[in-house]
């Protein structure tokens, strides 16, 4: 089932010094219950593609859609509360906020109770295989891989259709980036996400269903085993 | 409220840096409270005071020289030297008015007026003042009357007393040499029972008339110039058949008439652009003790009110709201109401005629503080003066300036701005006139401005201190609030709080830390400058002893008290603002944060 198509859109910005065209006309599709990897060169235009999925920006030319809808026409506050989350490289945890806060954060934010917030962020800790101690610690207590485990539970939390991950093991080791992957994966299997990873890493491209490669602002799909 | 909470709790976490920020808050808060109390209770204090001192000057024409003068005494047989002041031309008024001279009243040269008032009673006839009496005498026998030389009435004309006597002893006493009086002849005089002849001794010797007036006159023009006179200058004539019919003659007629208008049937009647300006009533001597004083549209309209001493009221069963008819017949611009006498003749030697007929209302009776301390006999107040407001005298007084002179301290004085005396003196050096003594008069106004002043200078630098603080530490704690937090902002943005709900997140916490901490500071504040306020009140108590009137208005006492009181005002203003600047330096703070991509953030990416 198609959920995102983005349709020949093109994107620049300016830096201080000069304008970067940094997508153009990139078109392609993302489908539910499948984990996709774009790979490409630092600059080539990921993030900024993923920062328009995430719906923090819109193209200058073209669109995307989400189930059938336009992003141009949605509240976009609401698509990133409803439909999109977000994972980063450096996790980006509220460092006062405990780990269970954390996670139950998007969820009170969409207006459930407290308590019963805090019981469901119980449930995905667990889910990403962390242990109810970590519940109480604050993200400077806990290794990257904890961190980044906290991070996709609260992702997970807010119950949307697409998970962004923008280099989500580039500070992890070996052990954890393995974790993670399969992580996502199961977001994307079992749960019907449209799990999109921005990665330079090879290994973590190879478990994507689907691989896209970004050169230059352009988008090119490419073929399994190539 | 979950985003309040959240904002709370994250403040909560970081208790070292919220607590020090909520200190400083409220130390900026508490020193913009202090300054802005004190600042304000100065600005009151010197209205109030402003409205309670009074600053005036009196001006006195200095003489030119002092001159040694003699004067025969029959009584030592020998000349008495004194000193005698020549003071050279008259300087007018108009000297005073000088470009940049800014009056509040004045300046102002008064004038008392004799009013005939027949109908009234003026003094007590068991006063037992002096006598003094227009007679015809003869002398007993021949003599020259360099020393008692008894007399025989012929014709009273005028006494102040009835004299029931036949006889009567008469000295040239001050007349080195008297001229011999015949026994078969009437001679006129005007005397006063001057009791020289043995009076200090144990012996009081024969009951003494000597020389009083002269037929004289010290008529002025409207200028203030003596006008030219032909009369004799005599304290002593020859009465000869048809004597009443000669020129001289009524001129001793019109003496004893006026003398007989004067002193039994006449009050003076001072006019004055403001009651203030009278030493006595600057003192604090007389006070008010039924009804008012004057108001500034009294003065302004001209109203026909008066103030009447106690003692002329009772004497005459006055009281407030009573009409005086009060016909006026002469001004004396020269000398006090207390001291200057009676016998005065226009320059053609007749009596003054009314030139201002008319009726006053009684506003208001005072009184003088027993034992009150004055500068000299002159300041003093005649028992039966009666004040008017200058403007409410309708016609000229012109023609009927019995004398003029040169300024003197009891009848000229001006009021200026309170705390402006140096700024006169230097624009009145400029002006380069001399012969003036100006003395200035501020019940220590001048001094109580000084420490006014000093203590809202410690105002204005608690109140600066206070805001650099404020803008200091706000400045500081919301970089360190907000735009060091712009990652946690970026993350609540990516989870989808709108820009709004980060801002309330930002601004929450922040907001009721400052609203506590200006709580804290302003009431710190009010209290600092409360303890201040009763310090100056203490002071104000004290300084009043000396104001005028103040001591016999207890309304005034109360309004003191009251008017020191510290301004709780002031704290919810200075809180409030503290409170505002937050708000407007955290909401910039916030809004350059926000305009900040939050992916760019997040994924490093610079921009």
């Amino acid at each position: 089932m198609e959920r995102v198509k983005v349709e020949a859109v093109t994107y620049a910005y300016r830096t201080k010094y000069q304008t970067i065209q940094a997508l153009t006309e990139v078109s392609c599709t993302f489908e539910a219950a499948k984990m996709y990897a774009v790979v490409g060169e630092s600059g080539s235009g990921k993030s900024t593609l993923l920062s328009l999925l995430a719906g923090l920006d819109l193209p200058a030319e073209g669109d995307i859609l989400v189930e059938g809808e336009s992003l141009r026409k949605m509240n976009r506050d609401h698509y990133r509360r409803d439909v999109v989350s977000v994972v980063y490289q450096a996790f980006h945890l509220f460092p006062l906020l405990t780990a269970l806060e954390n996670v139950s954060y998007p969820m009170e934010l969409k207006g459930m109770g407290k308590k019963q917030a805090r019981e469901r962020a119980r449930q995905l800790i667990a889910q990403v295989g962390l242990g109810d101690k970590i519940c109480r610690q604050f993200p400077r207590m806990m290794s990257g891989g904890e961190q980044q485990r906290v991070a996709i539970a609260r992702a997970l939390a807010s119950e949307g259709k697409i998970l962004l991950a923008d280099e989500p093991t580039g500070n992890l080791d070996t052990e954890n980036e393995q974790n993670i992957v399969d992580i996502l994966k199961k977001a994307a299997h079992d749960r019907g996400y449209t799990v999109i990873v921005i990665t330079h890493n090879p290994e973590v491209a190879k478990e994507a269903d689907c691989v896209y490669r970004m050169r230059d602002g352009r988008l090119e799909r490419e073929e399994r085993g190539a | 409220m979950m985003i309040l909470c959240k904002s709370l709790l994250r403040m909560r976490r970081t208790p070292v840096r919220t607590v020090l920020f909520f200190l400083l808050v409220a130390m900026a808060a508490a020193l913009l409270s202090t300054g802005g109390g004190l600042w304000k209770m100065c600005r009151d204090n010197m209205i109030y005071f402003e409205s309670l001192f009074q600053t005036i000057a009196t001006v006195e024409q200095k003489p030119v020289r002092i001159v040694k003068e003699q004067a025969w005494d029959w009584e030592k047989e020998k000349y008495t030297t004194y000193n005698s002041k020549e003071y050279g031309e008259t300087i007018p008024l108009s000297v005073l008015d000088f470009e940049g001279a800014d009056y509040i009243s004045g300046p102002e040269t008064r004038a008392w007026y004799a009013a005939y008032v027949p109908d009234y009673l003026v003094l007590d006839r068991n006063a037992g003042v002096s006598n003094a009496m227009v007679v015809e005498v003869s002398p007993v026998e021949d003599g020259i009357p360099a020393g008692p030389l008894k007399v025989e009435i012929k014709n009273m004309l005028y006494s102040y007393y009835p004299y029931n006597s036949p006889t009567f002893y008469f000295c040239d006493h001050d007349n080195p040499s008297p001229e011999m009086m015949y026994a078969d002849k009437t001679y006129i005089l005007c005397l006063w029972d001057g009791l020289r002849h043995g009076w200090r001794g144990s012996d009081p010797g024969p009951n003494e008339f000597v020389p009083w007036r002269e037929i004289w006159s010290t008529q002025a023009a409207a200028d203030g110039t003596q006008i030219p006179h032909t009369l004799s200058g005599h304290y002593m004539a020859e009465v000869t058949p048809g004597f009443y019919e000669t020129k001289e003659g009524r001129q001793w007629q019109a003496l004893a008439e006026e003398l007989e208008m004067g002193y039994w049937k006449s009050v003076p009647v001072t006019a004055t652009g403001n009651t203030n300006l009278i030493p006595m009533f600057y003192e604090g001597n007389t006070f008010l003790e039924q009804g008012r004083g004057f108001i500034p549209e009294d003065y302004s309209e001209g109203r026909k009110v008066c103030l009447v001493s106690r003692r002329f009221a009772r004497r005459n069963e006055m009281k407030v709201g009573d009409i005086l008819h009060l016909p006026l017949r002469y001004a004396n611009y020269a000398e006090s109401a207390n001291v200057g006498g009676e016998g005065k003749l226009t320059a053609d030697g007749e009596v003054y005629q009314v030139f201002e007929d008319g009726y006053w209302e009684i506003c208001g009776i005072y009184d003088v503080v027993p034992g009150a301390r004055t500068k000299g006999w002159a300041y003093q107040l005649d028992e039966n003066e009666i004040f008017i407001p200058k403007t409410s005298i309708e016609h000229d007084d012109g023609g009927n300036i019995a004398a003029a002179g040169c300024m003197k301290g009891y009848t000229t004085s001006f009021e200026i701005p309170n705390g402006t005396i140096d700024h006169w003196k230097s624009l009145w050096e400029e002006q380069g006139i001399d012969g003036l003594e100006i003395t200035f008069y501020d019940k220590g106004y001048s001094v109580l401005e000084d420490g006014i002043k000093r203590m809202k200078r410690m105002a204005l630098i608690l109140l600066v201190a206070g805001a650099v603080s404020a803008v200091c530490i706000l400045i500081f704690f919301c970089h360190m609030f907000i735009t060091k937090q712009s990652t946690r902002t970026a993350i609540e943005r990516s989870l989808g709080l709108s820009k709004g709900q980060c801002t309330a997140s930002l601004l929450s916490g922040i907001l009721l830390i400052v609203l506590c901490g200006c709580i804290l500071g302003s009431a710190a504040g009010y209290y600092g400058s409360e303890t201040a306020a009763g310090q100056i009140t203490q002071v104000e108590r004290f300084d009043r002893q000396y104001s005028a009137g103040a001591l016999y208005t207890t309304e005034d006492v109360e309004e003191t008290t009251y008017m020191l009181v510290g301004n709780w005002q002031v704290g919810a203003v200075t809180g409030s603002l503290v409170a505002v600047l937050a708000a407007g330096i955290a909401l910039t703070m916030i809004h350059k944060s926000l305009r900040k991509e939050p992916l760019a953030l997040l994924s490093g990416r610079e921009e």
